[in-house]
């Protein structure tokens, strides 16, 4: 299956988004036309000239083992911040990754929440489970604080600053085809703007875990 | 038999069932299985009678005890497990069975190749249908010939080896292609029952400690040979292997073949017991087009003999199966078919057996560990042991089980 896709950002209620200090901020909406086939994917912005202070990462984020699969399948981490991996379901997973910005191997018994695993470097950290083979999860390690999801084919920025950003998309269905950065002004007033990904890429979902019965066993 | 079944009930409720993954230390499982069978089978093989299913007419006045299995073991960690199998039955008379007890480690993680060894006493894992908890089918009731007969008479005593690729682990595989290889001992009579009672359907699994029943045939009294029969013996200090491979595409599609040979010394006598050198190849798919959809076979063939110009029978069988599942509710359909082909031409031990068989077969699972089955079998066969005893040669059963199992 293969989907093109079309971007189209707008500046959405920018007049509205003046805080109180006075600086301009607009929400800011990434619609997608692939039909769901990006559902998941994580957006990210980084300021084209110099820093701008954007709010403070979460604690901690989880991705959790539930009913045999991971939950959610894409993870967006800043980095820096733990990622702990509780195990919900009944069953051991023994989570892994290969991943060139840290490898791991988990043994998570049933309800098991061990030690975080902190990344210092940004880029992908595939995840699978050595006893559950179909079992596939994704970090990805972010060295933004912008960063948002594409849900239902939309993703929004809450209160971007007005600049020029460079806006990214990553999801497994792309991973490793050339998408493009683009670079957006928000200058606070209403605007809108379509940006494509002009190339063709096949359907990347999240593996349905295989029935489970107890008058049956897995094999391995 | 109603005490048996209150044992069977107290012994399901008080041991506490625990995953085996679920956590290091001891795990139990196992199942208790009553059945009420309705045959039209005059006497069991069980019964040294020419018919070849489990009950004959005369096992309809009560309930049945199918088996009480239970299954103990000690999970090390992940990777580390020792697992024994045992199951009791009442007939043909009251024994407790080992069926397997081996030590299992498994390899997980890094590398594109994973390895899983096994040392006791275990089933190759050769079979398409036997794939639930203590060598069960999941789709019916009795297991088709070929797997009747590897559960009667074929362990291995021994140690084996897999080895799995499973792809680049950046990016794993949805392919899967395994090598398997074992070294056994102690399977050198096997044979003998396909041999001197021809194949046979049903859903009782002999222990390593186990033995079965055999007629008085011309041959057993010539030779004067035990008329209790040792499937699991060493008799020549000899080796046995099998191996084999595997396809496996997305846990929808797998292809097995598997050659085994027990290389038994069939000139040997012990205990009496002849040693049965038995070779046999093995095709088995599993095809599962969608979750609620399975179709699975095996195709087998084969030869045993027992002292050269005595015994040489070529064997074959094949079976496909269709199971349709929605929701708890199963249907499973199976046609198979099976031969002996009597090479030696020895008229004073006839083997020659031509026969088929259909099963038909609906259960219902209930809650956390309650299955009901309804199984009917029509069984044909048409073998020439039986004029040794101025039967008929061709007899077709009819069978109607009614299962109840709770797993725990």
């Amino acid at each position: 299956m293969t989907w093109r896709v079309s971007f189209c950002l707008r500046c959405l209620s920018a007049l509205s988004a003046l805080l109180l200090s006075g600086a301009l901020h607009a929400d800011f909406l990434v619609e997608v036309d692939s039909r769901g086939a990006l559902e998941g994917a994580v957006v990210t912005a980084r300021p084209v000239d110099g820093r701008v202070e954007g709010p403070s990462p979460p604690a901690t984020v989880s991705m959790v083992q539930a009913n045999r699969q991971f939950d959610p399948f894409i993870l967006p981490v800043p980095v820096g911040v733990p990622v702990d991996f509780p195990n919900r379901d009944d069953t051991a997973h023994h989570v892994y990754s290969f991943s060139p910005i840290g490898s791991f191997e988990l043994p998570l018994y049933k309800g098991d929440a061990p030690h975080p695993i902190v990344f210092d470097k940004p880029g992908v950290v595939p995840l699978g489970c050595n006893i559950h083979d179909w079992m596939i999860g994704y970090l990805y390690v972010v060295d933004t604080p912008w960063y948002t999801q594409l849900s239902h084919n939309s993703a929004r920025f809450e209160n971007l600053p007005a600049g020029t950003w460079e806006i990214s998309i990553w999801h497994p269905a792309i991973d490793h085809l050339p998408t493009p950065a683009w670079q957006v002004t928000i200058s606070g007033t209403g605007q809108s703007e379509t940006l494509s990904l002009d190339f063709p890429f096949a359907s990347v979902t999240q593996p349905e875990p295989p029935r489970e019965r107890f008058d049956e066993r897995g094999d391995y | 038999m109603v005490r048996l079944l209150s044992l069977a009930a107290l012994l399901a409720v008080s041991v506490s069932a625990r995953a085996a993954t679920e956590e290091p230390g001891f795990f139990t499982h196992g199942l208790t299985d009553v059945q009420y069978a309705w045959s039209d089978s005059e006497q069991s093989w069980l019964k040294r009678g020419p018919d070849k299913l489990r009950f004959d007419e005369t096992d309809q006045d009560e309930l049945q005890l199918g088996r009480l299995g239970l299954e103990l073991g000690y999970a090390f960690d992940l990777q580390s497990v020792l697992k024994l199998e045992a199951n009791y039955y009442l007939d043909p008379d009251s024994s407790l069975e080992l069926t397997e007890a081996y030590f299992q480690h498994r390899t997980l993680g890094a590398g594109s190749w994973r390895s899983r060894y096994k040392l006791g006493v275990f089933y190759p894992a050769i079979s398409m249908e036997n794939t639930g908890p203590l060598w069960t089918s999941p789709y019916t009731i009795s297991s088709s010939a070929i797997n009747t007969w590897l559960g009667e008479e074929l362990r291995a005593v021994g140690a084996e080896g897999r080895w799995t690729w499973i792809g680049d682990e950046y990016n794993r595989s949805k392919h899967r292609f395994s090598l398997f290889a074992a070294m056994f001992c102690c399977n050198d009579t096997l044979g003998a029952m396909i041999s001197w009672r021809g194949w046979s359907i049903h859903d009782r699994q002999t222990g390593v400690n186990g033995t079965l029943p055999i007629r008085e045939l011309p041959a057993i009294v010539y030779a004067d040979h035990s008329r209790e029969f040792e499937p699991f013996m060493e008799i020549d200090d000899r080796v046995g292997f099998y191996g084999g491979m595997e396809w496996d595409y997305a846990r929808r599609l797998k292809l097995q073949f598997v050659y085994y040979d027990n290389r038994a010394d069939d000139t040997i006598r012990q205990d009496d017991q002849f040693g049965w050198r038995t070779k046999f190849g093995q095709l088995g798919f599993h095809w599962q087009p969608a979750d609620s959809w399975d179709l699975l076979g095996q195709f087998m063939r084969g030869r045993t003999i027992m002292v050269e110009d005595v015994v040489i029978n070529d064997f074959e069988s094949g079976y496909l199966l269709v199971a349709k599942s929605w929701g708890p509710h199963r249907l499973a359909a199976r046609v198979e078919y099976f031969r002996i082909i009597d090479v030696d031409g020895n008229s004073f031990d006839l083997n020659r057996e031509d026969g088929d068989s259909q099963t038909l077969s609906y259960s219902r699972l209930f809650g956390r560990g309650w299955k009901l089955s309804l199984e009917a079998t029509r069984f044909f066969s048409d073998y020439a042991a039986r004029s040794h005893f101025g039967e008929t040669e061709r007899r077709t059963e009819h069978e109607l089980l009614v299962s109840l199992r709770y797993y725990f």
